[in-house]
């Protein structure tokens, strides 16, 4: 797959050249969507308060007790989805990293492998940590793979 | 039942001085034994059980526990071998009284196979028990929740600041556990922190406004704290123990 940049001055636009609609395709259409569309925010409520955050400003989500929790780098707040609607809504730059937690994957800094049990995940910018299970490990480092160069 | 002590030096040091009832008891007891022995050394006879040595007395008390504690956790398996050491220590004594001529009515290896057959054989026979006695450390809190992970998996815990409990209590064994703060703008400010970590590592996640005042008690383990910022409205209280562990607070 070639990759092309031409530089125009009228508005900036960015096309998709191929033979068929595949799943790649749909997959790059939606990485291209995500950082495009970076001004998109979720609505996340903490106590009586509402707030309205950037999808890029979240770390990671966890299903607790019933309900999503989103951890955002200083803050815990409280969604009305559930973690598999946020899943669909927050794709494809967020992974399940196992059946509780999903990790968006521009925000990890390292993953401490471990062969016994849960391997750890470190954040850029917090030092919150999340657990990303063994049977997640591969689909999680091979989606940790196709959002970077 | 414990009994504290804070002595303060002319220095200004201060130490803390802690005696729990177990503690005191075998404390007194191994002291005891060691004064029977030298009574006995210096030939003071102890009523109906003089001509006994003291210390085949002590020993033969230490068996009867060690006898008393596997009848009392259903473990009939196991009784054998402290009654084959009962045996021994007082053969002499148990020939005497039965009128054999001989001090030696068995051999002392033989005794030694025989309890051990007599184990292998009756556990071969019986099912495997779950039902006994266990002296579990039971983690008792006056108030509000507890949290556990004793799988040592890894696992979260939320504590909601919305709720009316003044104390939350986390215990961690063998586990990774990271502990948040959710609906903080509702935060009080008067909440306790009760956490007990086992072998495993625990992080508590404190948002950056709140003042922290800790109390936890570390036993080889390693337990890191952040800078005190002052002043501030909201107070947060962690107290508990850390044995063998690593336990964080970090500011977030």
């Amino acid at each position: 797959m070639k990759l092309r940049t031409i530089l125009s001055d009228g508005d900036e636009e960015i096309v998709i050249s191929c033979r068929e609609r595949s799943e790649r395709v749909i997959f790059i259409e939606d990485l291209i969507k995500n950082a495009i569309g970076q001004g998109d925010s979720l609505l996340l409520t903490s106590g009586n308060v509402q707030y309205f955050i950037p999808i890029k400003e979240i770390i990671f989500c966890e299903s607790y007790e019933g309900h999503s929790v989103c951890h955002t780098k200083d803050n815990v707040l409280n969604s009305s989805y559930k973690l598999f609607e946020l899943e669909k809504i927050l794709s494809p730059v967020f992974c399940r990293a196992s059946k509780s937690t999903l990790i968006n994957c521009r925000e990890v800094y390292s993953v401490k492998k471990n062969l016994a049990g849960a391997s750890e995940i470190a954040f850029r910018t917090t030092p919150k940590k999340a657990y990303l299970s063994r049977s997640y490990y591969k689909m999680f480092m091979e989606r940790m793979n196709e959002t970077r160069l | 039942m414990k009994y504290e002590k804070e002595y303060v030096t002319k220095k200004g040091n201060t130490f803390h001085f802690k005696l729990s009832a177990n503690r005191l008891v075998f404390g007194l007891l191994f002291i005891a034994c060691a004064v029977f022995i030298i009574l006995d050394a210096v030939g003071v006879s102890i009523g109906f059980l003089s001509g006994i040595p003291a210390w085949v007395l002590i020993l033969t008390a230490v068996n009867l526990v060690w006898l008393i504690d596997e009848i009392i956790k259903l473990k009939f398996t196991d009784v054998f071998f402290p009654i084959a050491f009962i045996f021994m220590l007082l053969e002499k004594y148990i020939a005497k009284w039965c009128g054999l001529g001989k001090e030696n009515i068995i051999n002392n290896w033989l005794v030694f196979l025989c309890a051990l057959l007599l184990m292998i054989g009756t556990k071969c026979l019986t099912p495997k028990r779950k039902f006994f006695f266990t002296k579990k450390k039971e983690h008792k809190l006056s108030g509000g929740s507890i949290h556990s992970n004793s799988h040592g998996s890894a696992s979260t815990v939320y504590v909601d600041c919305a709720s009316d409990e003044e104390c939350v209590k986390v215990v961690n064994e063998l586990g990774a556990c990271n502990v948040y703060f959710s609906n903080v703008e509702s935060y009080a400010g008067n909440k306790t922190l009760e956490v007990h970590n086992e072998l495993g590592s625990m992080m508590i996640h404190v948002p950056s406004q709140w003042r922290i005042v800790s109390n936890i008690t570390n036993e080889l383990g390693s337990v890191s704290e952040p800078e005190d910022i002052g002043e501030s409205d909201k107070l947060l209280r962690i107290s508990g123990s850390n044995e063998l562990g690593s336990l964080r607070i970090t500011r977030v």
